[in-house]
């Protein structure tokens, strides 16, 4: 009995130092979003990691990639790159640098949202990494300079030194990569020499891209629309507007809407999945009308003036070549993850 | 007495929960308790994560390490002569470390009570010198009673790193044996368990969207070698499978899969009632739903006591 005495020992001893325990230092402080709703991914910060040295490619060069998977493309001084999904899906954050202008491209692959992130508002210009954290299914990124944690899609840091700083955003393009190719042959393209050992061609997340489930909790679900359905999101004068990316025609669409107090021009195509959104007045106080071009990619659509613009809201050609339309506050996301963080989102028919 | 004493514990890769579950089907031992007898048992177990793995294939990839260090408090009693009570208890220390640039980028600790197993068993076989062969078979349930919504600061711990499971699971269990004594100091087994999980609320209430870990089957087929000294011998084919987890009845990603292990074990018995096991875990064939960080090793050290209340009392 001895031994039984012993083992019941060491038992109460285990119990006693049983009390539930959790040590993790990457949390702390105020958050401006609901604490409660904020959860642990589960890989763990920087479990994802951020793509810190893009190597690029000829366009042409990505054996892998099928035509009608997605990239994002951007636009810096006529320096043209092209980060695809099926690389960013598994990364979620590339740090790059063009004509000395640091970016982050980030990327969340279970919100389907895109935007580029100009790293001038961090400390020290710091590179992004992956938080492992979500809100609303989100991806909530952290600057390495201060250890912020900000939040993708309000474009705010939410939590750290940096807290209620806004993020600037530059222009990008999400689509597919044929019509990107098609577009701009002369591009580069992010290579999968990023330094770490993945299977780009496989999606990660199964079937969720086109399921209705999700893999965490949102705070407001709205079922106007099937949850994976691609919208692009317009924010204005304190209003939000969704344009659901299937619903503009096959080849191209352009919608001239005035919303939220503000002028916009918004262009789409279903055929070639992509929608963008800038604003129509001009620094001079102009105020365009907008129509479609055919036919001409990148050239998408004509002002009542007579200049052809590009994709990317440039002047290529006409009287005001050189010109640039303002970027709109907008992002395409999955309706889901929108209508989270934009109740009351007015769905553009 | 053939004991298994083995831990998995699985962690998805991208970003979505886990595949990770409660540690304990695994940890059941195999032994049926004669009537009044007690058995107790007590293990202690490492296990380290450090693969990652999508599909069959390994991915070149050092950022993440988990390591989950358990306690096991095992106890049988014999009712009667052929059913028998087993209850299983465990104590969990788990740590994920995140590297980037070779630096320790991130670090999660927790710990605490986890959940238990109370089983029932029934031998419908008992094991004789004639024919040496033995089937028990057994029902059960698995108890929530390990913390599951434990937060860091507020914010909710993954699922696969709470103590606890948060969720009623039912079991079923069974054990064959056959002898060859004295042809060979033999016995070969097979031993089938498999878990029915519940779904938690760890999400809270205002949610309402339960998480349901993946159900669990094991298969293992082993056999052991008595020897004339101190030592006995073990050496197991253990199979695995889990079923996807499931959050608001949607299968999760990267969750899921079939796992084969060999598993050596070598037994000294101390004394006539007491004995210690060593155990490791070596993976031989993983095929994985997605992408997981998934067990490159375990091992366990564990002491044995048994003894018949019934013959002390008299």
């Amino acid at each position: 009995m001895k031994v039984i005495k012993i083992i019941s020992l060491i038992t109460l001893a285990l119990y006693l130092n049983s009390c539930d325990t959790v040590d993790n230092a990457d949390v702390s402080g105020e958050w401006l979003i609901p604490k409660e709703e904020v959860f642990d991914g589960g890989p763990g910060r920087d479990g994802i990691p951020s793509v810190d040295n893009p190597q690029f490619i000829n366009v042409g060069g990505s054996s892998y990639l099928l035509d009608n998977d997605l990239v994002i493309g951007i636009n810096i001084g006529g320096v043209l790159r092209a980060y695809p999904h099926p690389i960013l899906d598994w990364h979620e954050i590339v740090n790059d640098e063009i004509n000395g202008k640091k970016l982050a491209i980030t990327y969340c692959p279970l919100t389907g949202s895109a935007i580029a992130w100009n790293r001038q508002g961090t400390v020290s210009n710091s590179t992004f990494g992956v938080s492992g954290l979500l809100y609303n299914s989100n991806l909530i990124p952290f600057d390495r300079g201060s250890k912020s944690n900000w939040s993708q899609m309000r474009l705010q840091c939410v939590n750290g030194q940096l807290i209620g700083n806004e993020i600037e955003t530059s222009k990008i393009i999400e689509t597919t990569y044929k019509t990107w190719r098609e577009m701009y042959p002369s591009s580069k393209i992010l290579s999968t020499n990023t330094g770490f050992g993945r299977q780009y061609g496989n999606y990660p997340y199964g079937g969720y891209r086109t399921n209705n489930d999700l893999i965490f909790p949102v705070s407001l679900e709205d079922n106007r629309l099937h949850k994976k359905v691609r919208v692009l999101g317009l924010i204005a004068g304190g209003q939000t507007m969704a344009f659901v990316i299937n619903s503009f025609s096959a080849d191209v669409s352009v919608k001239n809407i005035t919303f939220g107090g503000e002028e916009f021009v918004v262009i789409g195509s279903s055929g070639k999945n992509y929608a963008a959104a800038y604003k129509r007045k001009l620094n001079d106080g102009t105020t365009l009308e907008f129509a479609i071009t055919q036919g001409e990619l990148p050239l998408v659509m004509m002002d009542n003036e007579g200049t052809k613009w590009d994709i990317f809201g440039e002047a290529i050609e006409g009287p005001r070549a050189g010109e640039s339309l303002k970027q709109a506050k907008a992002f395409i996301a999955y309706w889901f993850g929108w209508a989270a963080f934009y109740p009351n989102t007015l769905i553009s028919q | 007495m053939i004991i298994l004493l083995l831990f998995i514990a699985e962690e998805s890769f991208p970003q979505a929960c886990c595949s990770a579950g409660s540690p304990l089907l695994g940890s059941l031992d195999v032994s049926s308790a004669s009537q009044g007898e007690l058995q107790i048992g007590l293990t202690y177990e490492l296990n380290s994560l450090q693969d990652v793995y999508a599909g069959t294939v390994r991915l070149d990839d050092d950022l993440r390490e988990r390591r989950v260090n358990s306690f096991l408090l095992e106890v049988n009693y014999g009712l009667t002569g052929r059913i028998s009570l087993t209850a299983l208890f465990t104590f969990i220390n788990q740590s994920r470390n995140i590297y980037s640039l070779g630096d320790l980028s991130s670090r999660l600790n927790t710990g605490g009570l986890s959940d238990g197993i109370i089983l029932v068993k029934y031998n419908f076989i008992p094991l004789s010198l004639i024919d040496q062969i033995e089937l028990t078979l057994g029902v059960g349930a698995k108890l929530p009673i390990g913390n599951s919504t434990l937060r860091s600061d507020g914010i909710l711990v993954p699922a696969d790193m709470q103590p606890g499971t948060g969720a009623w699971d039912g079991v079923l269990w069974g054990y064959f044996s056959k002898g060859f004594v004295p042809a060979l100091p033999l016995n070969v087994f097979l031993n089938v368990s498999y878990r029915l999980n519940g779904t938690n609320n760890r999400f809270g209430d205002s949610f309402q969207q339960g998480y349901t870990f993946g159900n669990e089957l094991f298969v293992n087929l082993g056999a052991g070698y008595r020897t004339d000294t101190f030592f006995d011998f073990t050496l197991m084919l253990r199979f695995r499978n889990t079923t996807p987890d499931k959050f608001d009845g949607g299968q999760l990603p990267n969750t899921g899969g079939n796992w084969l292990y060999l598993v050596p074990g070598v037994n000294g018995k101390i004394s006539d009632n007491f004995t210690a096991r060593l155990s490791g875990q070596i993976p031989l064939y993983r095929n994985l739903t997605g992408t997981q960080l998934t067990t490159t090793y375990s091992a366990s050290i564990g002491l044995f006591y048994s003894i018949n209340l019934i013959g002390d009392q008299y």
